[in-house]
């Protein structure tokens, strides 16, 4: 998938994620990479980015075998920017398609 | 890449970021590489799913997340910087290869013709301007002979394999059912198809880059002239140029050992 598209959809995704659990930045990463193939090291500019605007925050836990974890947990403001984004992605998704089934493709005009 | 080499580089693309800053971004990838090891991974294979450090640093310039001090210096090293983005690009690029079998054919054409210019320089520094001119000619037919047999080779393998797959996979229904050589399950057929196939295509792509190395670097004055200064008769006492002279033994053996 081209990459430019992944990184649109990326922040929905993460978001959906943090929606539904508290999680770390490692096993985040890794969960979303069973899905999408992307690379794995830009999500954190992501989650950084987030946390600068206030949509998700983060706080540190001990973990049973090693150095605390830095957990990421989402916030109301979080909440209300990923169903914002959910309806301009089903909007967004729904336009495209109808483009694409009613043969309208951009490289055969006409 | 290892984690050393991917924190190195991060450190470079970030280099212009304030400390404070750098050390935030760092310590993300530094837990990353933590919790891949627990997970059993190794460094290098964290490093690929991590991807180049260069898009982490596009990425954070994208998200508009890291304010960069002007460069104190015009530019502090326009080498350093082609380095590194080098050594970035090429940890991709070997990343990549490793993914995709079906381009492995090509791309060993490709190392075949790297490793004899790499010969080649070697051979044009220390061995050649010793060497009578006789060499030249002797070498250029050495490499003839190489693609020429890289080739033959080639379409041998093809051949053979076709051949077989079709012994192996054929039934003859007029001789009820007589089957030339013992029946093998479909998917071993598949796979000795599909070695034979890329043998060949690897043979095929050795000869063919060495045929234009050949080409490249032995074309006769005579006929690839139309340059301005015409090129004057070879005289006795002139020693031959680095640049056309040519040493099949040493290209031989690197050449074979990468097959």
């Amino acid at each position: 998938m081209n990459v430019q598209l992944k990184k649109g959809v990326m922040e929905i995704v993460v978001l959906s994620m943090l929606r539904r659990k508290e999680y770390y930045g490692y096993e985040l990463v890794t969960d979303i990479s069973k899905y999408i193939e992307m690379s794995e090291g830009t999500i954190y500019p992501l989650l950084n980015r987030f946390k600068k605007d206030g949509l998700v925050e983060t706080y540190l836990a001990e973990s049973h075998n090693g150095p605390p974890r830095k957990y990421y947990r989402i916030t109301e403001t979080g909440r209300e920017e990923f169903k914002e984004s959910v309806r301009e992605w089903i909007q967004f998704t729904k336009a495209v398609r109808t483009l694409l089934e009613e043969g309208g493709t951009p490289n055969e005009p006409n | 890449m290892n984690r050393t080499e991917f924190m190195d580089l991060l450190r470079y693309y970030f280099r212009r970021v304030s400390d404070a800053e750098l050390q935030e971004i760092l310590s993300d990838y530094e837990a990353h590489f933590e919790e891949g090891k627990k997970a059993g991974l190794t460094e290098e294979e964290i490093c690929r799913e991590l991807g180049s450090p260069k898009d982490v640093y596009e990425m954070y310039l994208h998200e508009g997340m890291i304010h960069e001090e002007e460069p104190a210096a015009p530019q502090p090293s326009r080498r350093a910087e082609k380095i590194a983005d080098t050594a970035d690009r090429l940890a991709g690029h070997a990343e990549r290869l490793a993914g995709q079998a079906e381009k492995l054919a090509g791309d060993a054409g490709k190392i075949a013709g790297t490793t004899i210019s790499r010969a080649q320089d070697a051979w044009d520094r220390s061995i050649a301007p010793q060497l009578p001119e006789a060499a030249e000619t002797a070498g250029g037919l050495v490499w003839k002979v190489l693609f020429s047999a890289c080739y033959a080779a080639s379409f041998l393998v093809f051949l053979i394999t076709a051949l077989l797959v079709y012994l192996l996979s054929g039934t003859f229904p007029a001789f009820g059912g007589f089957s030339p050589l013992p029946g093998i399950s479909a998917a071993t057929l598949f796979f000795l198809g599909g070695t034979g196939f890329f043998a060949g295509l690897a043979l095929f792509f050795a000869g063919s880059e060495i045929r234009r190395m050949h080409r490249a670097r032995h074309t006769p004055p005579s006929s690839g002239a139309s340059t301005g200064a015409p090129v004057p008769p070879p005289s006795p006492e002139d020693s031959p140029k680095p640049q056309d002279t040519i040493q099949p033994a040493v290209l031989l053996l690197p050449a074979a050992g990468r097959k």
